[in-house]
């Protein structure tokens, strides 16, 4: 079994003598014109997470990150029999592949999220006077009103951008910002000036990262 | 900007997080038991911040207003 850990330009090489999960080298396996894939073989039919296998995984999709233009970090568990079938899948999907990969090229991912910090949240509010409804639609409109607040500027900042508001109560948001690397200290920069104007808020920004987030969409689906 | 013990606790959520639901699926299957994900989050758990505990570290911080 071959277990994926990210595409790459056809012509890029690895770090050399990489070690993936349970300590199987790295490789590049198969190339179809433009692009290729980075994977590990592995004798048994299937290789489970661990903790220790998952910080192996994005450590390999790190490294190779590092000296590659442009890549697509693979999600754990994407596995193929052999390379003959991992060859096959990658001829058919090149095109979109290579273009996902120039549309990443030259950024990486910066995550963000946002935390409320108050001490009494809009959801206990509604929880304890059912009968001011309106002062909890009018909280629920005053967290998204400021959440929008910080998330647009960032994403000017941004070549993309996702964003994820199903958390809970407090974990008001969460998103993900594709920058390009010349802009990340400007968008570090920005994220602590709205943290000084939203200091009622708690801005946590993570990275920079491999564009796990911005993978074609097609692709990224199970 | 923030703590670097704080900042590695939710950049090791965030890894994980990414590792486990993002990036490319090419062979179109991830067979990935819901149990075994909740393995990966269990061994985390003393790890993790949860939102409560980034608010209380900021506290500490000095960054309360």
């Amino acid at each position: 079994m071959l277990h994926l850990y990210a595409v790459i330009p056809g012509a890029s090489e690895l770090p050399p003598a990489l070690a993936g999960l349970d300590g199987a080298p790295v490789r590049r396996v198969a190339a179809a014109g433009a692009v290729a894939c980075v994977a590990s073989e592995h004798a048994v039919p299937e290789v489970r997470p661990t903790e220790e296998r998952v910080l192996r995984h994005a450590a390999v999709v790190e490294a190779v990150a590092a000296v590659v233009p442009a890549i697509l970090p693979a999600r754990f568990g994407d596995s193929f029999a052999g390379a003959g079938a991992l060859a096959a899948r990658l001829d058919e999907r090149s095109t979109e592949l290579a273009a996902g990969l120039e549309a990443v090229a030259g950024s990486v991912e910066l995550g963000l999220r946002i935390a409320s910090r108050s001490d009494v949240d809009v959801a206990d509010q509604a929880a304890e006077a059912p009968s001011t409804g309106r002062a909890f639609m009018e909280g629920l409109a005053r967290r998204a009103d400021e959440t929008r607040a910080i998330h647009e500027p960032l994403a000017r900042l941004a070549e993309r951008a996702t964003t994820d508001r199903s958390g809970t109560a407090r974990l008001l948001l969460t998103a993900s910002y594709l920058v390009r690397r010349g802009r990340v200290d400007e968008f570090r920069r920005e994220v602590e000036r709205l943290q000084e104007q939203h200091h009622e808020l708690a801005l946590v920004c993570t990275g920079p990262w491999p564009p796990y987030s911005f993978v074609p969409d097609a692709l990224a689906r199970v | 900007m923030e703590s670097t013990a704080l900042q590695e606790q939710v950049t090791l959520l965030e890894l994980v997080d990414r590792v486990l639901e993002k990036g490319v699926v090419l062979s179109g299957d991830i067979v990935l038991s819901v149990a075994d994900v909740d393995l990966v989050y269990l061994q985390l758990r003393a790890l993790l911040a949860s939102v409560g505990t980034i608010e209380r570290l900021r506290e500490q911080e000095g960054h309360g207003s």
